[in-house]
């Protein structure tokens, strides 16, 4: 020891260099305390919102199930907030050992589930998806039906329950279908035989859209028409007012769109089989 | 007593002259009357105060004393709405418009379940001929539509363009024949139009393109709902009638001063029936009850007030709390599809119904409806019942439907 140092300068050096607090300091009660407040309150942001979207007015709907991921967001970081200096002791030295320390860990150990958890804090701020949205990634297709920690989980239209991990946003195309707005575009396609009038379909389609139950009226109705070498192809395309109607909105109006084309002396084509040439 | 009776009817006259003098107004203007501050923390107060004490405050005259009024007896009460007030509005713009020559066309939206059609009561008041809708089977037949020759005269009016169309996709072809016509004619029309109807037409046909400038009559307001519906119940069979609050006591509809009347029972009723005439009337006309074992039998003899004055006996009709109605719960989606196109129609057949549905079983939802007292069958036609309305609309706008503006 310097001798030159005081030993009021010597004892505060000591508890500098100290990591972790003195087990009988640390008040264990207080931490239990806060964790259990903390998951009971993001439990309960997780069950009630939900459940009061699903039964509240529908403009409602997505602001409540987007507030989610973000209450539980706040809620873990001022616990981890709390909760750290009670155990540690924090000074500009020990918190480059825990950092050094926490870095070759979760680069060894954790590095699929660190990258999850980091890419699920950027899709809160980038919002490439949120609760009640319709998106596809990969080849899955369905609602956002959670948003966790590390993963998401899609409701698909077969009713499959599928698990992304955020981490897809490093690499894949994330297709959000109606990016937080209540409705999508949905498009019925039609192929009918070339020689028809075309004109004639295009506006009875129209018409099919038009005059839906589900269709939204703030949306435009388009009908494209594109020729292909063994069929005229249409496409109708046109916003339910709310998207969870959006596959009955696509069956009524292929349904009545087939009605429709023949009403109007259209031939509905199937697209041709190849067949090996051997066969 | 005559002297104070006479200022006061000379006075609501001015008041209702004023409303006349005023004409319609563009509806984009039209505000519904908003529900009292008073009301509001009321609700609020009194849903707390259920939670915390599972108690509520005592009412005046205990709700099991009292049953509804029989029909019979209503319509001598209160008769069905003539809506004279609409009607001389009707009138002003109408003869207003009649003078100056710059444009062919009035259009008038008129709020839904408009049972009476005020357009055509007008018209046939005025000595104007209106011009029928063809029958709505024809406007999907497979032969297509073609538009009956319309007589070339000084004004064709077209009262329920609602009955020229159908939600289905060959059921336009009628309307869009209609309004091309109007587009080329020389003659002048007035057309009349429920407001969901309107909405639907301007998304399907752009009939804002033809048919600008939409007005509407100006809205209800407690001020308004009291003079009229004080004329309504001013007549010489209701004279010896006084109609009280159920939960205060107190004179909802006072004749002999226009500071006397339950204000706040008006300014709820404004609101809750969107400042719509008729549907406050039907609400009006629900909420009276009569005591126990009085009034409920026609034939039955009108049973003495307790404050009344022998010289002059009043019966008194007691005014009950403005009940809503809530949706089946299994299939509510189901029921709004039906309830949504019966408003965009304003009346509907079973076959014609089920034209306008997503699915054909979608129709079996009307009996729940009919028993919920959503909806009432009037002959062959299922039309909204206006005292549901209010209900109707905020259903359809919770479940995010498309909307009208009234």
């Amino acid at each position: 020891m310097n001798p030159l140092k005081s030993p009021a300068s010597a004892k505060s050096a000591d508890e500098a260099l100290r990591l972790i607090n003195d087990l009988q300091s640390i008040s264990f009660g207080r931490i239990t305390m806060i964790v259990a407040v903390t998951w009971l309150a993001i439990h309960a942001a997780q069950k009630i919102l939900p459940f009061v979207a699903e039964r509240g007015p529908t403009q409602a709907r997505l602001y409540l199930l987007g507030a989610v991921p973000i209450i539980r967001l706040v809620l873990l970081t001022a616990a981890i907030l709390w909760i750290v200096p009670l155990i540690f002791n924090i000074t500009f030295q020990n918190f480059l050992v825990i950092a050094g320390a926490a870095s070759v860990a979760i680069g060894f150990a954790f590095k699929d589930y660190a990258s999850s958890l980091i890419a699920g804090i950027v899709a809160i701020f980038e919002r490439p998806y949120r609760p009640g949205d319709w998106v596809k990634i990969g080849g899955d297709y369905g609602e956002v039906r959670q948003v966790g920690l590390r993963a998401i989980r899609l409701q698909t239209a077969a009713d499959d329950m599928v698990t992304v991990p955020h981490d897809r946003i490093w690499t894949d195309n994330i297709s959000n279908a109606n990016d937080g707005s209540r409705t999508l575009m949905c498009i019925a396609n039609f192929y009918v035989a070339p020689g028809t009038d075309g004109a004639k379909i295009k506006a009875a389609l129209w018409d099919v859209a038009a005059t839906s139950p589900y269709l939204g009226y703030q949306k435009p109705i388009s009908v494209i028409v594109q020729q292909l070498p063994w069929a005229t192809h249409y496409m109708l395309k046109a916003y339910p007012f709310d998207l969870r109607d959006q596959f009955s909105f696509i069956s009524e109006m292929t349904l009545r769109g087939k009605l429709a084309i023949v009403e109007a002396n259209g031939e509905i084509v199937s697209a041709p089989i190849a067949v090996p040439a051997s066969e | 007593m005559t002297v104070t009776m006479t200022a006061a009817k000379s006075e609501k006259a001015s008041i209702v002259s004023d409303f006349e003098l005023r004409g319609m107004i563009p509806l984009e203007d039209f505000e519904q009357p908003s529900t009292p501050n008073q009301e509001t923390l009321r609700i609020w107060g009194a849903r707390l105060k259920r939670l915390v004490s599972q108690s509520e405050e005592a009412p005046f005259i205990n709700s099991e004393q009292l049953q509804a009024t029989a029909l019979s007896h209503l319509d001598e009460i209160v008769s069905p709405p003539a809506c004279g007030p609409v009607i001389d509005e009707i009138n002003k713009t109408v003869n207003a418009w009649l003078r100056d020559e710059t444009t062919p066309v009035k259009f008038i939206v008129t709020p839904p379940c408009d049972e009476n059609c005020v357009i055509e009561t007008w018209a046939k008041r005025s000595g104007f001929n209106t011009l029928d809708a063809p029958d709505r089977s024809s406007l999907i037949s497979s032969d297509g539509f073609h538009l009956p020759a319309i007589k070339h005269e000084e004004l064709v009016i077209i009262p329920r363009l609602a009955d020229w169309f159908l939600r289905h996709r060959n059921g336009l072809r009628a309307v869009r024949e209609l309004l091309q016509f109007v587009s080329e004619s020389d003659q002048r029309f007035v057309f009349g139009c429920n407001s969901w109807a309107w909405s639907f037409l301007v998304k399907a046909v752009e009939a804002d393109m033809v048919l600008p400038q939409p007005e509407i009559f100006r809205p209800f307001d407690e001020e308004r709902l009291h003079e009229w519906l004080s004329a309504l119940a001013s007549a010489d069979s209701t004279q010896n009638l006084q109609f009280r609050s159920s939960k205060t006591g107190g004179n909802v509809l006072s004749s002999d001063s226009a500071a006397d009347h339950d204000k706040d029972f008006f300014e709820t009723l404004a609101a809750r029936s969107l400042g719509i005439p008729w549907v406050a009337w039907h609400m009006w006309r629900k909420a009276l009850r009569s005591e126990d074992g009085e009034m409920a039998d026609d034939d039955a003899e009108p049973f003495e007030a307790e404050r009344g004055d022998r010289e002059e006996r009043k019966t008194t009709l007691w005014i009950s709390e403005i009940e809503s109605s809530s949706l089946p719960s299994q299939h509510t989606q189901t029921a709004l599809l039906v309830l949504h196109s019966l408003l965009i129609h304003n009346r509907l057949t079973l076959a014609e119904l089920k034209c306008t549905l997503p699915a054909a079983g979608d129709a079996n939802m009307l009996p729940a409806l009919i028993s919920r007292g959503f909806i009432h069958r009037d002959g062959p036609y299922f039309l909204c019942t206006p005292s549901a309305y209010p209900d109707i609309r905020s259903a359809l706008s919770a479940a995010g439907f498309p909307m009208s503006s009234i």
